[in-house]
């Protein structure tokens, strides 16, 4: 389901395989954007540079980082812009994302503003014009915006700036952890998860309802909660990113 | 190190000071039914009642020599900006020291129109590496405040980089409660648009509600449910300390204590205020090495909270670690 002209994203799940199918059309979201160690493996990058070719666009999403997540997001965004050249995207949920690409300046990743970043303004009508004029300074031209209200409300002012809106399909984000509570069966917060992980997230996820009757999805170390009362992702968006969540959990499915 | 406190009333300055405050941090909201109050605890309570307020406790703070920070530390709507920048005029008439803001795009305002004052990016500005230390320094703060959620050897590290930079860093150091990510974090926000919306659910600790829950399981491609659904609560009901931190956090160089408790009774946020600095005295001093510095917080924990230190209730697991192995 996708408006004329709208672009459309898929997220790609990792560990991929090197005859795994690929989107036949769309761009390729890879990485995470709540936690550092869901970023693209080596041999993933590597995969999908040796299948560059089958792939109409990338996009490396990048959570809120730690000096040591930073830097595998340096190294990424090197091998990654240099493979894929003018299209290739990074999309920042980290203040420190925008330092790191001014520096590595011209080396050909365009710059997204993320919904972590994006999404602090949610619940307003606007986005203050000094954000933007940030955004602006820093050559960001697309921002993904957190729920369909926003879009409405900004997208307009967005377009006069001359951005570009991505809305994320089928949920929006609300929080995120570093006491991850997946591995313990979503038991509770694990206090000490920062120090350990057995990517469980990767077989694992909950769903937990809400008292107003909405459903949150619990991914890895997010809370996610699904679009409703919508038929199908807005046509307003420019991209709609279609998250790799279950497809039974579409609620317009 | 400097211990920065919350302060509510002009009333509160001569407590807290009393109790070891070297720093206020305080907001105001002069008119709760707009709604409007550009910090991150918009409740009437928690806040000075007037910029007469904050006036006053400049005066009285400053005669103590404690300076007051003004806090605009939440994420504006657009229309919010241009009144945020009156209120931020104001707190400087009224002879505040410093501006905290949680929004990155108004350091360049901030640095121009508040010079000489220490201009800070509160904790909602999400500070977790040392990118994100220079894109604020390069922005106009002189002071970050780090986020709650990184591990005392990362901050160790960020602390290194801030020194190389001249920027000072604030870490929490009591009290601390939530497992989210405060810079990102929309749970309160959203609970309370969808209760509006006939959900009924409070809109206090929304997070703490304990809610039905299923996990499921990954079998090949397809995911089932493995897991009989039980309830689950996003965030825990505690609070938890950090005191015996302040041991790594003065060793590395942190500039300051930040102290939470804009909610608390008065009493119990000058009795942590007291405890701290009781800690902080004994770092002066020398007294504190590895084997000892937790032991000093747990016998101050007692001495100054009326209860024994709970293990379980500790917030950094470096601290966790020695703690359980006796230091």
């Amino acid at each position: 389901m996708t408006a004329p002209g709208q672009e459309v994203a898929f997220f790609l799940r990792e560990p991929l395989s090197a005859e795994a199918p690929l989107p036949r059309s769309g761009r390729i979201y890879l990485g995470d954007e709540t936690c550092e160690r869901r970023l693209p493996a080596m041999a993933t990058l590597e995969s999908l540079v040796s299948r560059r070719n089958e792939i109409a666009g990338l996009t490396l999403m990048t959570p809120l980082l730690t000096d040591e997540g930073m830097a595998r997001v340096a190294e990424t965004v090197a091998r990654l812009s240099a493979a894929f050249g003018r299209g290739f995207e990074v999309v920042a949920n980290d203040w420190g994302v925008l330092e790191l690409l001014e520096r590595m300046g011209g080396r050909g990743a365009e710059l997204v503003c993320g919904r972590l970043l994006a999404g602090r303004y949610m619940f307003f009508d606007s986005f203050p014009e000094e954000f933007l004029d940030l955004l602006a300074a820093r050559g960001v031209r697309r921002v993904e915006l957190n729920s369909a209200a926003q879009l409405r409300a900004t997208r307009g002012r967005l377009r006069e700036r001359g951005m570009k809106t991505h809305l994320h399909w089928p949920a929006m984000f609300l929080t995120a952890t570093r006491f991850c509570p997946c591995d313990g069966a979503f038991a509770g917060p694990d206090r000490e998860a920062i120090a350990s992980c057995s990517r469980s997230c990767d077989r694992r996820f909950a769903v937990m309802t809400h008292p107003s009757g909405r459903r949150l999805i619990l991914r890895g170390n997010a809370y996610l909660a699904l679009h409703e009362g919508l038929s199908g992702p807005p046509e307003e968006a420019d991209r709609i990113v279609h998250d790799d969540l279950p497809a039974g959990l579409d609620p317009s499915a | 190190m400097q211990i920065a406190v919350p302060l509510r009333s002009p009333d509160e300055v001569e407590r807290l000071v009393r109790a070891g405050a070297d720093e206020f941090y305080a907001g105001v909201m002069d008119d709760p039914s707009s709604g409007y109050c550009p910090n991150a605890r918009p409740m009437p309570s928690s806040n000075l009642r007037s910029f007469e307020d904050l006036k006053e406790s400049v005066a009285r703070a400053g005669s103590a020599g404690v300076p007051v920070m003004f806090c605009a530390n939440a994420p504006l709507a657009g229309w919010q900006a241009d009144r945020l920048k009156a209120d931020v005029l104001r707190a400087c008439e009224a002879g505040v020291a410093g501006i905290i803001t949680a929004e990155p795009s108004m350091l360049p305002w901030l640095a121009r129109r508040a010079p000489g004052l220490t201009i800070t990016a509160g904790t909602l500005a999400g500070t977790f590496n040392s990118l994100a230390v220079d894109f604020l320094a390069g922005a106009g703060a002189a002071r970050v405040v780090l986020d709650r959620l990184l591990t005392l050897t990362e901050i160790g590290r960020l602390a290194a980089h801030a020194a190389e930079r001249g920027v000072q860093l604030e870490a929490f150091v009591a009290d601390i409660g939530c497992v989210h990510v405060n810079a990102v974090c929309l749970f309160h926000q959203w609970s309370a648009a969808v209760s509006e919306g006939g959900g009924g659910h409070p809109k206090a600790a929304a997070c703490r509600v304990r809610m039905p829950l299923s996990v499921w399981e990954r079998s090949g491609e397809l995911f089932s449910r493995r897991v009989p659904g039980h309830e689950y609560a996003a965030a825990d009901p505690w609070t938890y300390c950090a005191t015996c931190s302040l041991f790594h956090l003065h060793r590395c160089g942190i500039a300051v204590a930040k102290i939470i408790g804009r909610h608390r009774p008065l009493e119990a946020l000058a009795s942590q205020v007291a405890m701290v600095k009781a800690y902080l005295r004994l770092l002066d001093q020398g007294e504190l090495d590895a084997s000892n510095y937790v032991a000093a917080g747990r016998r101050l924990h007692r001495e100054h909270l009326g209860s024994a230190c709970d293990a379980s209730r500790c917030f950094y697991h470096e601290v966790r670690r020695d703690l359980r192995g006796g230091a």
